[in-house]
């Protein structure tokens, strides 16, 4: 929760600092979060939070948008990303659009759950080192599946993490674990 | 400057500790406690307990990069990277590598915190005593030189130290590896329990044990008097501990030491050199630039303990050059800064089991088992000189599989699966020192306070090597016997120094022409000057050193103070 705070204000203050900036330098601040090294438009911003949340979907749980997990994976390529792989995850960005226009006609913003999901199993199934589009789609996964993981949701409710972990016990029965 | 006389008296001090690490706190806390007006000279910042610990109570979801590196510290630190615990959580009390260069002949990954409380924050808090098996090494083997004491003189300190500190630990009875005072021990894992029985049925001469450390499992009333508490298994260590709950410099020999009164604490403070008289045929002071300002001072006193480290113990020594010591202080032999050694850390087991299937482990422990040195201990038996130890650690700590997308993956990720127990261990080998691995002063670069570059030219060797080889071969047949599946060995290749256990460059010796400290931790031909952190070593062992350096350390004081006393220092 107050992490998610934490998250709304910064957004404020960064929507603050551009309320003050000259209105000509202002359509170059319309991605959500500061990037340094990478370069991308609102448009791909808002498919990578569709993207996200087609592979890690809202359920009973929260979801990829719940956790702004496709913000924490831009903000990982920016910043922990060799610069090398910082070109392959842009190029198959845009790749990944052009292939989603090649299978459905339309841009992946425009397409049905249905079809998400259709696009989503083929590129599931491939590896990495594949393609760019691959690439991107497996980093972008791996971003996701890793800001759900490490997230407070998951490592308390699910896995049950303390801080302060207790005693060790060095043999107990697994089904009490 | 106004009244110079004056000014000197306010630099002027009973004695004078360089660094406030793991051995600089102890020497600060001994003399003070013994009533001398202390001078702690640091070169980094201060780092306060609880203050300056920033990240200390974080939760991974918390950080920025869920603790991983940012590649642009990644690029400009490719040697401190290398280092474990150098992660978003605990960046902060490194060195980073362009703030202080330093001349690599050879592959040296040098791992610093500069800082007070030094690399006592970050170390693995392992503190294995040493017995006469490794005292009586070098003597036995013919190498280095002998050491110039033997376990009986240490004992007691050993005992006063752990005391103090707070050491977890098992009497286990065994020769090779000294029981001292211990905390309770906490538990091993059935696994663990298991090879532990297996190896002592099948090895007349082989142990596992529960692996002593710094932590207080049960406080005394020492330890609370310093305002620690008992250690909560958090395994946060290297941020900084919020309880106390293992021993640092920090959380206890400093604020122990300023609590007298007789402690000046001065962080931001270079040491230049040591200053040698040559009327008084002694040193009386220290030479220190100011971090910030670039400013030399001189600061004065009866005696001086080295306490920076052993490598930047053997920087300073080298750079103290007076004409009555052109090559260093105290170095008549020519042979400071060699037979500088370290841990080899390269060999790498791992290995699953399929026992205890219906059990495992909770909670949190901060430490392992232990494998204490079992070749060439009582006699030479292969065709390297001495042994490695090694750690053992278990657990069923496999990660849900990421596999499907949408519904699919988060029931994946959701499952309780622990996986096989898996098993790993890792060797700490003797290395041997050797004239030709050394220490040296570049000629002509210097750092941005005007001290020469530290140059490497430090290696493995052959025995080095076959000891690797040998750890893979003897532990694989362990693990083997002991039926454990898809066993796997590595050779990390690593280079010396990420094993952060350097040691030596200023031996302990009997004879003046081939040791540079006497069995107090003297420099023989300057007798104020005490050098008791890792430089001292005339051999490295297979147990982590920091114990042994506290031990040495608090022996070195008591013995400085009982000279002062009788007005021989």
């Amino acid at each position: 929760m107050s992490n998610r705070r934490v998250a709304i204000q910064q957004l404020l203050l960064i929507w603050a600092g551009v309320a003050f900036l000259p209105s000509c330098l202002q359509h170059q601040q319309k991605v959500s979060i500061p990037l340094t090294l990478i370069h991308i438009d609102p448009e791909d911003e808002n498919m990578l939070a569709e993207l996200a949340e087609t592979i890690l979907p809202k359920t009973d749980t929260p979801g990829a948008r719940d956790l702004s997990a496709h913000l924490f994976a831009l903000k990982m390529v920016d910043d922990c990303f060799t610069k090398p792989d910082q070109e392959k995850y842009i190029q198959g960005m845009k790749d990944f659009e052009s292939f989603v226009m090649k299978k459905t006609g339309k841009s992946f913003m425009d397409i049905g759950p249905a079809e998400k999901q259709a696009i989503v199993a083929v590129l599931d199934q491939q590896k990495s080192a594949e393609s760019g589009v691959a690439f991107f789609y497996q980093s972008t996964k791996k971003l996701t599946v890793l800001a759900y993981t490490t997230g407070e949701y998951y490592m308390t409710k699910i896995r049950g993490y303390k801080m302060i972990p207790g005693k060790f016990q060095g043999c107990i029965p697994l089904k009490t674990a | 400057m106004g009244n110079l006389n004056d000014s000197v008296k306010t630099r002027t001090f009973d004695a004078i500790v360089i660094g406030s690490g793991m051995s600089g706190g102890w020497a600060a806390k001994e003399f003070c406690e013994k009533g001398l007006k202390t001078l702690v000279l640091e070169r980094g910042r201060d780092v306060v307990h609880l203050k300056d610990y920033p990240t200390a109570n974080m939760m991974p979801w918390q950080f920025e990069h869920r603790g991983q590196l940012p590649q642009s510290i990644v690029d400009a630190n490719p040697v401190v990277s290398k280092c474990y615990n150098f992660r978003e959580d605990a960046m902060q009390f490194f060195v980073k590598d362009k703030e202080h260069p330093y001349v690599q002949e050879k592959p040296f990954d040098w791992i610093r915190g500069y800082q007070v409380g030094g690399k006592s924050l970050l170390w693995a808090r392992q503190t294995q005593r040493w017995s006469d098996f490794d005292y009586e090494g070098p003597a036995r083997d013919g190498f280095s030189v002998d050491w110039p004491i033997r376990y009986k003189d240490i004992a007691p300190w050993y005992s006063y130290v752990e005391k103090f500190a707070g050491i977890s630990g098992n009497k286990d009875g065994l020769a090779v590896l000294p029981d001292g005072e211990f905390l309770p021990p906490l538990e091993l894992s059935c696994v663990e329990n298991y090879f532990k029985d297996f190896v002592s049925k099948n090895y007349a001469d082989r142990h596992v044990i529960y692996a002593r450390c710094a932590h207080l499992t049960e406080p005394k009333q020492v330890h609370l008097d310093q305002g620690r508490g008992q250690c909560q298994n958090r395994n946060l260590c290297q941020r900084g501990c919020p309880f106390g709950g293992y021993f640092a410099a920090n959380s206890t020999t400093i604020p122990w030491a300023m609590k007298t009164g007789n402690m000046t604490l001065r962080p931001f403070s270079v040491v230049h050199s040591i200053i040698y008289d040559e009327k008084k045929g002694k040193a009386i002071g220290v030479r220190v630039v100011d971090a910030h300002t670039k400013e030399t001072i001189d600061y004065f006193a009866r005696v001086i303990f080295v306490n920076a480290a052993a490598t930047n113990t053997n920087l300073i020594l080298l750079n103290s050059k007076s004409s009555r010591f052109p090559h260093g202080l105290g170095n008549d032999s020519g042979i400071l800064g060699k037979y500088f050694a370290f841990h080899n850390y390269r060999g790498h087991i791992s290995a699953e089991y399929e026992g205890f299937m219906d059990s495992t482990t909770a909670g949190g422990r901060p430490t392992s088992a232990y494998i204490p040195r079992f070749r060439n201990v009582h006699k030479q038996e292969t065709d390297f000189l001495r042994g490695y130890a090694a750690g053992f650690f278990s657990g069923r700590f496999s990660a849900p599989k990421p596999e499907g997308f949408g519904v699919a993956l988060k029931d994946n990720l959701a499952k309780k699966d622990p996986g096989p127990w898996r098993v790993g261990s890792h060797m700490m080998g003797e290395t041997i020192p050797k004239e030709t691995n050394f220490l040296s002063l570049d000629p002509n670069k210097t750092d941005e306070w005007g001290i020469p570059q530290l140059t490497f030219s430090i290696a493995y060797d052959d025995n080095d090597d076959k000891m690797v080889k040998d750890f893979q071969d003897q532990l694989s047949e362990m693990y083997t016997r002991a039926g454990f599946t898809n066993i796997k060995t590595s050779d990390t290749h690593q280079a010396p120094g990420l094993d952060i256990h350097e040691m030596g460059g200023v031996r302990m010796g009997r004879d003046p022409k081939t040791s540079m400290l006497n069995k107090w931790n003297q420099l023989h031909a300057c007798e104020n000057v005490f050098v008791t952190d890792g430089g001292c070593m005339t051999s490295t062992s297979t147990q982590n050193p920091s114990l042994t350096y506290m031990a040495l350390t608090a022996r070195a004081c008591d013995h400085a103070v009982s000279l002062m006393k009788k007005n021989e220092l």
